[in-house]
């Protein structure tokens, strides 16, 4: 039972491990074919069971084949239901998974090996377990039905150097299917490719290529060696941007070339067989008999050379082709603020892309516009023809005559493989002094202000703004400001008479700083009045000592002050200064009997009575102020 | 109490007023955008007549004027707006479409190089702009004077300063000034008729010396009876019939 039981569970755990086996996706590789001729392909299927992913996986590049991937398709699931001991364990959905077809072209006769090779896949490795043998045949194209031409009207070019490249598919015969491969198609990276105008004339038909691409060739009757033919064709215009040797790989045509058609059975039916002609238009009743048709065309070489160095002009910018330059200036007189325009052209054939046309420094006189380049191209006999215009827009500024300098435009000449140099002008213009509006200037189209990577935005029609709607604020009937006196004042007023008052203080400030006779002079009155006023009090008080005192002192201080002398001297040289400055001898009189009374009560204990003091302090007061009026 | 009866009604008068004013500034505009621009124009001056100071009237106004072709009231119109609201974008865009539009170009006097500089400066300002900064500048001196009495240790770079700033002031009068004189005595209008005859005497008998057409600016230094005098360019003056300009 244990035993049993033993196997039972190794039996569930091994399952286990087949299961979870099971579950990752497994490859298998498989190709249709194991023999081709040159120019055929080979269909590589991986197939990738359990697997649910839709991206194609990226091969890696097998040599001697060109690898293209075709596409994918889902595999069918089956169904699996695990039985263990007569019980059923469980039921499991199995296979399922995606088909990746790829089509290998061969590119060259011979035995060649598909290698073994990995990819990833959803973060997985893959690889193929056994390689494969291919055998490539050649083929010699007996039929003369169908056959290809790829051919340039020059094998030889120069950088930059158009050459036209024709293919043409000739068919005499109805063709059921077909498979066009052309390897050089939409993969030519070092050329610019562009289709010359198609003849609208001309009859068309959809041609379908490496299998995806759709192409619009052009259909025609020709005949060729004695033989009438349909031909498709059609044209690139090739210009290289790289110099090197490149080969284009030859074009390959599998078809399926009608021989003839076998009778149905229909025609058994005598309906069918009397409506001969109704059966014929629904095209039933005849099968066509067809004939595998195989057809190359040759490689096809294009050396590009780079230009020549030697004698390449300084202002070759790399227009090569055949051009004509022209330089036009309208009008070549203006009035001031007029404009001129300069015209430049180049005419011809060639590769427009890198033609660049001169600019020039404008006259000083001019005020010079940003100028307007504009590129017309079209294309006729294989060659991309048109004209590149400049336009540069000057505005005379001042009268006289000026020039604008001789204008060069230098290109290569493939034809005559050299380079050629066009000189136009110099050019005169003379501005006449006109309205003297200088602006503004009033152009067909504004000049453009700054150089944008896209478009200007373009003005379409003009016209004025729209109205406002709100009435504003309502204050411009005020006067101006100007016609009011009070702004004068205020405006003008005040600040020059503070700051002259301050210069006048600080002025004053400073000579009582350094003139000490001023200072005195100035305070002696202040001074005065103060000590007549203690002398006041004391009259009244009835201090007699005290008022005679300070009388004294107001009168002694008041006088050495005012007259800038010692005090100690001033008693006895005081009525002989006063004199010089042609004091009256009234009030020297007076000067010189109020100091005898004053020093008689002072040094003496003679005192007067009430009266007499307050005549005193009176003729004291008197003189104090008729000396502030007098000594200055 | 009567006092008060009287604000009341003052206050109410002037709401009546206000609310008259916008109601016919609104019709006008919606008979503007209407395209009905001659009732547009009725409405608008009256307004004008009614005395309302209003940028954006005259703006309008002279949007209408346009629209109807007449380019000389339009450009005396966006020009009347222009001392009101001075560098309204839209005002200068239009004003400079309607003179791309317009028959005759304006003539300009030629000036010496000194005088293109000094009307340059000048009009720089209004006159009251003028004035203003010549109050600024003034009363600066003044403060730095001020200031270069009592600071002793920066006195010699204010002392520059103020040397700078009297400088100024001084030009500040010069150009305040004359601009002041040319806004006061200076008359500008506008040619409003189709064409106006501009004639060596005050008469319509005088001989015509040249014709100017509508929307041309002129400057307009007297006025005898029905004709104004009126100047260009200094070789261009002459007569013209008081009704065919329009004082700005």
């Amino acid at each position: 039972m244990k035993r049993s039981l033993y196997f039972i569970l190794m039996g569930v755990f091994c399952f286990g491990i087949l299961a979870a086996l099971a579950d990752e996706p497994s490859l298998s590789v498989s190709i249709d074919k194991e023999r081709v001729v040159i120019g055929d392909a080979v269909r590589l299927t991986l197939s990738l069971q359990g697997a649910t992913s839709s991206h194609a996986p990226e091969l890696p590049p097998i040599p001697d084949f060109e690898v293209q991937y075709v596409g994918a398709s889902m595999q069918s699931f089956t169904s699996m239901t695990v039985i263990i001991q007569g019980k059923k364990v469980e039921e499991k959905r199995s296979g399922g998974g995606v088909d990746f077809e790829y089509a290998l072209t061969p590119k060259r006769v011979g035995t060649l090996t598909i290698p073994r090779f990995s990819f990833m896949l959803d973060e997985k490795r893959y690889s193929t377990s056994e390689p494969f043998v291919i055998q490539v045949s050649d083929f010699t194209e007996t039929q003369q039905d169908v056959f290809l031409k790829v051919s340039v009207d020059k094998e030889t070019l120069y950088l930059g150097e158009s050459a036209l490249l024709t293919f043409e598919w000739y068919f005499d015969k109805d063709i059921q299917d077909y498979s066009l491969k052309i390897p050089w198609y939409g993969s030519l990276k070092d050329f610019l490719v562009e289709d010359p105008k198609q003849d609208p004339q001309a009859q068309h038909a959809q041609i379908i290529i490496n299998d995806k691409e759709k192409m619009t060739a052009e259909k025609k009757n020709v005949i060729y060696q004695g033989k009438r033919y349909t031909v498709l064709s059609f044209q690139k215009i090739l210009t290289p941007i790289a110099q090197g040797t490149y080969t284009l790989d030859p074009a390959f045509l599998k078809a399926l070339v009608v021989k003839g058609y076998e009778s149905s059975r229909m025609e058994h039916v005598p309906f069918f067989r009397y409506y001969s002609d109704f059966d014929q238009f629904f095209n039933r009743g005849r099968r066509a008999v067809t004939d595998t048709a195989l057809s190359r065309s040759k490689p096809v070489a294009i050396a590009v050379r780079p230009l020549p160095e030697t004698n390449k002009p300084v202002t070759f910018t790399g227009a090569v082709g055949s051009f004509d330059f022209q330089v036009t200036l309208s009008p070549e007189k203006v009035q001031r603020g007029e404009p001129v325009t300069v015209t430049m052209k180049v005419i011809g054939s060639g590769n427009f892309n890198e033609v660049q046309l001169p600019d020039f420094p404008e006259p000083s006189a001019f005020k010079g516009y940003t100028p307007e380049i504009k590129t017309d191209t079209s294309n006729a006999d294989g060659l991309v023809i048109g004209e590149k215009t400049f336009t540069k827009v000057l505005v005379g500024r001042r009268e006289g005559k000026y020039e604008i300098p001789s204008l060069s435009f230098a290109y290569f000449d493939p034809t005559k493989e050299k380079y050629e140099t066009l000189t136009r002008g110099p050019f005169p213009i003379e501005v006449l002094p006109g309205t003297g509006q200088e602006e503004p200037v009033r152009l067909a189209s504004p000049p453009p202000v700054a150089v944008h990577r896209g478009k200007e935005i373009k003005v379409l029609t003009q016209d004025i703004r729209y109205i406002k709607t709100d009435l504003g604020k309502l204050e411009g009937g005020r006067p101006p400001l100007y016609q009011s006196s009070l702004f004068w004042y205020l405006g003008f007023g005040p600040l020059p008479l503070f700051t002259s008052l301050s210069f006048l203080i600080q002025r004053r400030r400073k000579r009582f700083q350094e003139d000490i006779a001023f200072a005195r002079r100035t305070h002696a009155f202040k001074k005065a009045q103060k000590e007549l006023t203690e002398s006041r009090r004391y009259l009244s008080g009835g201090n007699a000592d005290a008022f005679y005192a300070t009388l004294s002192k107001a009168l002694l201080d008041f006088l050495a002050d005012k007259l800038n002398r010692p005090l100690g001297g001033i008693p006895f040289e005081a009525a002989d200064l006063l004199k010089e400055r042609k004091v009256d001898e009234v009030l020297l009189s007076d000067l010189r009997h109020s100091l005898e009374r004053l020093d008689l009560a002072k040094f003496s204990a003679v005192r007067g009575d009430l009266d007499e003091m307050q005549k005193l302090f009176g003729n004291v007061e008197k003189l104090i102020f008729q000396f502030e009026k007098v000594i200055r | 109490m009567r006092k008060f009866f009287f604000l009341i009604f003052f206050l109410s008068a002037t709401f009546v007023f206000a609310n008259e004013v916008s109601d016919t500034f609104f019709l006008a505009n919606q008979k503007y955008s209407e395209g009905n621009y001659e009732e547009a124009i009725t409405f608008y001056e009256k307004l004008v007549e009614s005395g309302i100071p209003s940028g954006p009237l005259y703006y309008n106004l002279g949007n209408s004027y346009m629209k109807l072709g007449r380019l000389g009231k339009s450009i005396l119109n966006y020009e009347r707006a222009k001392r009101l609201m001075g560098l309204d974008e839209d005002l200068l865009a239009n004003l400079s479409y309607v003179e791309s539009q317009l028959e005759q170009a304006q003539p300009k006097e030629e000036h010496r190089f000194y005088e293109i500089a000094f009307f340059w400066v000048r009009n720089q300002f209004t006159a009251e702009g003028w004035i203003i900064f010549l109050a600024v500048v003034f009363n600066l001196l003044f403060v730095v004077l001020t200031l270069a009495t009592f600071v002793k240790k920066i006195q010699k770079p204010l002392i520059s300063f103020a040397w700078l700033l009297a400088i100024v002031t001084a030009f500040s009068f010069l150009f305040g000034f004359s601009k002041m004189s040319a806004t006061e005595k200076e008359k500008e209008g506008v040619i409003v008729e189709t064409t106006a005859d501009v004639r060596y005497s005050p008469s319509t008998t005088g001989a015509v010396a040249f014709q100017l057409k509508e929307g041309i600016r002129a400057q307009i230094l007297r006025k005898e009876g029905d004709f104004c005098y009126i100047r260009l360019t200094r070789d261009k003056t002459g007569w013209v019939a008081a009704a065919m300009i329009e004082e700005i």
